[in-house]
């Protein structure tokens, strides 16, 4: 059974002055068998005032124009493709792009983009400046709500959205964030939509910039190979974890909950954590939507917690390594410590290092066994 | 079983701050002594910014530049953890060299740096007394194209009259990302000025309005020092000789 979630959380950062959550997200799974996730993140400088707004009505906007692709599209442009991912284009390459399927993407994200700036134009013509907007931004940007003929950058946002119908699935990003996916067979998890080098720090391409229509990335797929889960997150996620394998860890988190304590457990948990992530993460505003078959989770939950377990008795193999590092380079200084000052600073560093590269060695141990525990509880079940 | 228990990580964001020193023998005696103070004094300064401050931790790297280039340690320190080893002055100006170098390291393979999910933009000063004495257009062609050095934070302090301020300008991209100084005292101050500053500011999840984290550094900055004797803000830096003091190194 297919099933979504998804949920948008004020940042810590945003609290102080009361700016709104600046995100906005959406998941439905419709009586055909389409299901849609969405994650907007409205930008956060003074210029981009409306970007919440901005990133409810691309919500709006994308989750219709899916809808009228998918029932309108001939599907047997995708019947049978394997995956493919295509990654932004550069001006000189729009001509290269001319499958079916690009030319029908393409029309997608032109109506995506048009009717934002239709529902953007038409919301700034109808909407005063707010008691908000007035005490907290700049003059010179409420003035571009009277004296411009285009309010992209007051309401800029990103998007993000993974599609799955019966026959196939389709997921296309602009901007930053994270897309991960999990999948039965080969890798257990991947990030299937081509990244952006543009998209680096706090910078991100934009609904908002004149070459949005060449700057979507996306990914389909046709044999019949569907994602067992995919999540889609604001950067507000992936800057509180840092390195990929800790956000992908955090959703295998999600997973075990679904299929362990059900979907409303989990509801609560995220609604709870998920505040608390910005407070202690990034203080960005915080985004998920997802869409995932319970049960194909279910029969390969053993596979989730093995790729924690590989990953802890990988950071147990590097602490070993960095430790034996360190303690070689003690070795070497050992001999010229006496007279040499930079040495015995190094030889200083290099034990407070192996300090703290054995005590987070035994945190690793300690999650080790408590993921060896869940796996054997697991096994167990199989074999009842 | 909760979202957040002891199998999830969730590390502390970070910054790093880069001193870029300039060590050849042109810095020899008091300018190269008050670099050593100054940073020696404002370590400390730094690790309270990055122990107070909820949005991240700084990191500190230091290199060193002369005939050859050196970092003091193969891997950014903890402000708390950073034991200054004082740098001496000898040999030629090898900021290419420096700009190389630098660029090797604003990189997660081999490098410096970590996730740019998670990580601040670093920040960088570069503290120089003269022109470069190598092929500097080549090294800072190689950090001009890297992505962490375009986001960073950088400032520069020409040391006395003989700093090359166009080299610098070039290095910071803005002209009023360079602090000429012309005593020790302001040497001193002006270190701990940008150090603090670009950490301060380098390291906060939210800027304040439409102004980039640099264009905040360089504000504040330029504030301070007009408030140091010896320190040029930015409207005398238009010209070499338009400074209102003259080098004392005395």
């Amino acid at each position: 059974m297919i099933e979504s979630y998804s949920y948008s959380c004020q940042g810590e950062s945003h609290k102080a002055d009361n700016k709104p959550c600046q995100d906005a997200s959406f998941s439905a799974v419709y009586d055909d068998g389409l299901a849609i996730a969405i994650v907007c993140d409205g930008h956060g400088g003074e210029r981009y005032f409306r970007s919440d707004v901005g990133s409810r009505m691309a919500t709006e906007v994308i989750s219709e124009s899916v809808k009228t692709f998918v029932e309108n599209v001939d599907k047997t442009i995708f019947i049978g493709k394997p995956f493919i991912a295509e990654e932004a284009i550069t001006s000189e390459e729009v001509v290269k792009k001319q499958t079916p399927v690009d030319i029908a993407f393409r029309q997608l994200f032109s109506s995506i983009i048009y009717q934002w700036n239709q529902k953007i134009a038409e919301h700034a013509a109808n909407t005063a400046v707010s008691e908000w907007e007035q005490e907290h931004v700049p003059q010179k940007y409420l003035d571009e709500l009277k004296t411009s003929e285009s309010f992209e950058k007051l309401y800029g946002c990103t998007l993000m959205v993974y599609v799955q119908t019966p026959d196939y699935w389709f997921a296309f990003h602009l901007g930053d964030g994270k897309c991960v996916s999990f999948h039965q067979d080969g890798a257990l998890w991947q990030m299937p939509i081509p990244w952006d080098e543009r998209c680096f720090l706090n910078k991100t391409t934009s609904l908002c910039d004149s070459n949005a229509i060449n700057e979507f990335r996306y990914c389909y797929e046709g044999d019949g190979k569907f994602p067992m889960a995919v999540f889609l997150g604001s950067d507000g996620m992936d800057d509180s974890f840092g390195e990929d394998s800790n956000l992908v860890n955090f959703y295998i988190q999600v997973v075990k909950m679904l299929v362990k304590e059900g979907k409303e457990a989990t509801i609560k948990s995220i609604e709870s954590d998920l505040p608390q992530l910005s407070k202690i993460g990034s203080k960005d505003d915080m985004s998920v939507a997802f869409i995932y078959n319970i049960d194909e989770l279910k029969v390969h939950i053993p596979d989730f917690i093995q790729y924690q377990i590989d990953l802890v008795k990988d950071a147990i193999h590097q602490t070993d390594e960095r430790i034996s590092t360190l303690n070689d380079k003690l070795k070497s200084i050992g001999i010229s410590i006496l007279s040499d000052e930079k040495s015995r600073i190094e030889a200083d560093y290099a034990r407070q290092d192996i300090e703290r590269a054995k005590k987070n060695r035994e945190k690793f141990l300690i999650k080790y066994d408590l993921l060896d525990q869940q796996l054997s509880k697991e096994w167990v079940k199989l074999v009842r | 079983m909760g979202l957040l228990d002891e199998t999830v990580s969730v590390p502390r964001r970070t910054m790093t701050l880069f001193f870029l020193i300039d060590t050849s023998g042109s810095m020899e005696g008091n300018k190269i002594g008050a670099v050593n103070d100054a940073v020696v004094n404002v370590l400390p300064m730094l690790n309270d910014i990055s122990e107070t401050n909820p949005d991240a931790e700084i990191k500190v790297a230091a290199l060193e530049f002369s005939s050859g280039v050196n970092w003091l340690y193969d891997e950014p320190k903890l402000a708390k953890d950073f034991i200054w080893q004082d740098v001496t002055a000898g040999g030629l100006t090898s900021l290419g060299g420096a700009c190389a170098e630098l660029a090797a390291k604003l990189s997660r393979n081999g490098g410096f740096m970590q996730s740019a999910s998670g990580s601040f933009a670093p920040a960088i000063i570069l503290l120089s007394d003269g022109g470069p004495t190598d092929n500097y257009e080549a090294g800072l062609a190689k950090l001009k194209a890297n992505n962490w050095f375009k986001s960073a934070i950088k400032i520069a302090i020409a040391i006395g009259d003989d700093a090359d301020k166009d080299v610098l300008k070039d290095f910071t991209g803005n002209s009023e990302a360079v602090i000429p100084v012309h005593n020790i005292d302001a040497l001193k101050q002006i270190i701990r000025v940008v150090a603090v500053t670009s950490s301060q500011i380098g390291s906060k999840s939210s800027t304040a309005g439409d102004m980039t984290k640099q264009d905040q550094v360089i504000k504040d900055v330029q504030d301070a020092a007009k408030n140091i004797d010896g320190a040029d803000s930015a409207d005398s830096t238009a010209t070499v000789d338009s400074s209102q003091y003259i080098d004392d190194w005395g």
